[in-house]
């Protein structure tokens, strides 16, 4: 691991020199939100943002990505589509790197997913810490995703002037190897990180009534309660909220043909539990016929069912699906309530 | 033999089947999958019986009624096409006052010339295979529906609201900037196009199959809005909807 320093001057430069390597997403301005986006141009990129609109793991997971080139009159000449260009997500926020680590595991396992995998691999990701939370309702303290230690090939600080950087990876410090803009840190650089990091412990707080490692066992007592019923009747089951999420990895699969109709492209689109027809079976039987049932769902995937598969939590307490429901549906506040806060 | 389609309209302003015709990147292809025997706008008729009928506009006259059942009787598959078609639509906002005085009002001392009925969806004189929301319809979803029907399955209306179409399009929510937006519990199938261009969704492809409208319409009413403004949007499209807003404004 090298510790090295970017001046913010050097940003633009830095920029157009990577731009040059690979295809350069960033996060950009769009109206008073953010979105992530190519960056094309120095102008373009908005380090300082609070949080966007769709995750970056959604750059890796594209909605509507074609899988399979069909043709319909001699299946055995279908081919299946696998795509992937050198990528930089540049300015990815810790909790979204953990959603990224998430999707990581799930598309690996069996059977690993070629799609997602290919883009992963050709995929380099520059992270940068953020120095205060960025809305009333992100979990990152909680989560412990405020601060990460892997996941990403470097690593940015805000240090005010300039950024101060480690590197996490070898192909981390081969990306920036030759390039004019970094200079070894200094000790007067470590002090300032020192300092940089104390103002930002800080500024996170806990915002769940008990210990997020009491979630699991939580929520499964609370399987009956009557919070499901009153959620249930709030949630339009727009799909919002699992759309914005960073470890949501749902889709659908359909087929659309063209008008020769022998080519085709099977493509797979972005699905939610959240609709009404997601456990709809054969026969017209579903499962989760309810919105409160389906938004207990959703908790129970991020808490329970993850965490029996895999060990961990699925969500990495980045805010988005409180933040943008528009029903005012609350993560924290469901947490807390199973909690007993 | 390449399947017959027939194109008909009733009361509308025409702009799905202007939809059709602005199809021009594939029309050459279209037309070499599909034989157009009736389509007033584009063509001189050219035959009485169709595999596919695509019908526009809403029933609003005894007349209208009539020639859609004929038209009925002389296809294989009957597809409504767009908002008059599906939901009544614009044409369904009469529905709501007295009909002899909107009578009164369009034609003034000629009214009992032109005799009005309550409109109606083409679905609920005549059985519809497929109904193709939208005001005006999408190309897309025109193309995808023709392509469906000629591979002899059953289209699918999309099960999502237009929200998750907005989202995908990542584009800021209206709410966020203080706009109410019908997205949440309209279908969707239009790529959000309206929101994305930075206009509320006004539900002009129907509601979702299960709209939660009560807790739409609490939302509405903590954005400020009155029971006048929140009746007006919710009918604007969804007069054949009909929505009690009595529990929610009676104090
Ligand atoms: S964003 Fe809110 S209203 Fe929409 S499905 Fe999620 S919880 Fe329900
Ligand atoms: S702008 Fe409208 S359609 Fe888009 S996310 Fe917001 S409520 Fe949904």
């Amino acid at each position: 691991m090298k510790t090295l320093v970017l001046s913010k001057m050097d940003v633009p430069g830095l920029v157009e020199a990577l731009g040059e390597t690979a295809r350069l997403i960033g996060p950009r301005k769009k109206e008073h939100q953010f979105v992530f986006g190519q960056i094309t141009k120095p102008e373009q990129l908005a380090l300082e943002y609070p949080t966007t609109i769709l995750p970056p793991s959604r750059q890796l997971f594209p909605n509507d990505e074609p899988l399979v080139r069909l043709r319909l009159d001699d299946v055995a000449a279908s081919r299946e589509i696998v795509e992937g260009e050198k990528t930089i997500l540049l300015g990815v926020h810790p909790c979204d790197v953990q959603g990224i680590n998430i999707l990581d595991e799930v598309f690996s396992d069996s059977p690993p997913d070629a799609n997602y995998l290919t883009r992963r691999s050709q995929t380099i990701i520059i992270a940068l810490e953020c120095q205060a939370p960025c809305s009333p309702y992100n979990l990152c303290f909680d989560k412990g995703t405020y601060r990460l230690e892997w996941g990403y090939d470097l690593l940015m600080i805000d240090l005010g002037d300039r950024y101060f950087v480690f590197t996490r990876t070898g192909a981390g410090e081969e990306l920036i190897g030759d390039l004019p803009f970094f200079r070894a840190a200094t000790p007067a650089d470590r002090e300032a990180l020192g300092r940089a990091r104390e103002t930002q412990a800080g500024s996170f707080k806990t915002r769940l009534a008990g210990p997020v490692n009491r979630l699991p066992n939580a929520l499964k007592e609370a399987y009956d309660d009557l919070l499901w019923e009153a959620v249930g009747r709030r949630c339009l089951s727009c799909e919002t909220c699992t759309n914005v999420c960073p470890t949501c990895y749902c889709f659908d699969v359909a087929d659309e043909v063209e008008l020769d109709l022998v080519n085709g492209t099977r493509c797979r689109q972005w699905d939610s539990c959240q609709s009404c027809t997601f456990a709809e079976v054969a026969g017209g039987e579903n499962f989760r016929p309810r919105p409160s049932e389906r938004q207990r769902h959703r908790l129970f995937k991020k808490e329970v069912y993850q965490y029996e598969k895999y060990g961990r939590s699925a969500c990495v307490g980045c805010g988005r699906c409180s933040a943008q429901c528009v029903a005012s549906i609350r993560l924290n506040e469901m947490y807390n309530q199973v909690l007993g806060g | 033999m390449k399947p017959k389609v027939g194109v008909f309209s009733f009361t509308s302003c025409e702009g799905c089947q202007l939809t059709i015709l602005n199809l021009e990147d594939e029309m050459l292809d279209l037309l070499g999958a599909i034989e157009i025997v009736n389509f007033r706008e584009a063509i001189d008729e050219r035959g009485h019986e169709y595999d596919v009928a695509f019908v526009e506009g809403s029933i609003t006259t005894p007349e209208e009624a009539e020639e859609v059942r004929e038209i009925r009787e002389r296809t294989k598959i009957l597809v409504a096409l767009g908002a008059c078609a599906t939901l009544g639509g614009i044409n369904a906002i009469k529905n709501r006052h007295d009909l002899h005085q909107v009578r009164r009002k369009v034609y003034g001392d000629g009214a009992h010339h032109f005799p009005t009925e309550a409109t109606q969806r083409v679905r609920d004189v005549v059985p519809v295979e497929y109904e193709m929301h939208g005001c005006p319809i999408s190309k897309r979803e025109f193309l995808q529906v023709t392509k469906t029907l000629l591979l002899g399955r059953v289209p699918r209306p999309s099960p999502h609201a237009v929200c998750t179409e907005c989202k995908t399009a990542g584009n800021v929510c209206l709410f966020d900037k203080g706009i109410c937006c019908l997205g949440p519990i309209t279908r969707a199938g239009c790529g959000a196009i309206c929101p994305t261009y930075g206009g509320d969704c006004v539900a002009c492809r129907g509601l979702v199959d299960e709209p939660n409208l009560a807790s739409m319409i609490e939302i509405m009413k903590s954005k400020g809005m009155s029971r006048q403004e929140v009746e007006d949007r919710l009918t604007q499209f969804n007069t054949l909807e009909p929505v009690d807003l009595e529990p929610h404004f009676s104090s």
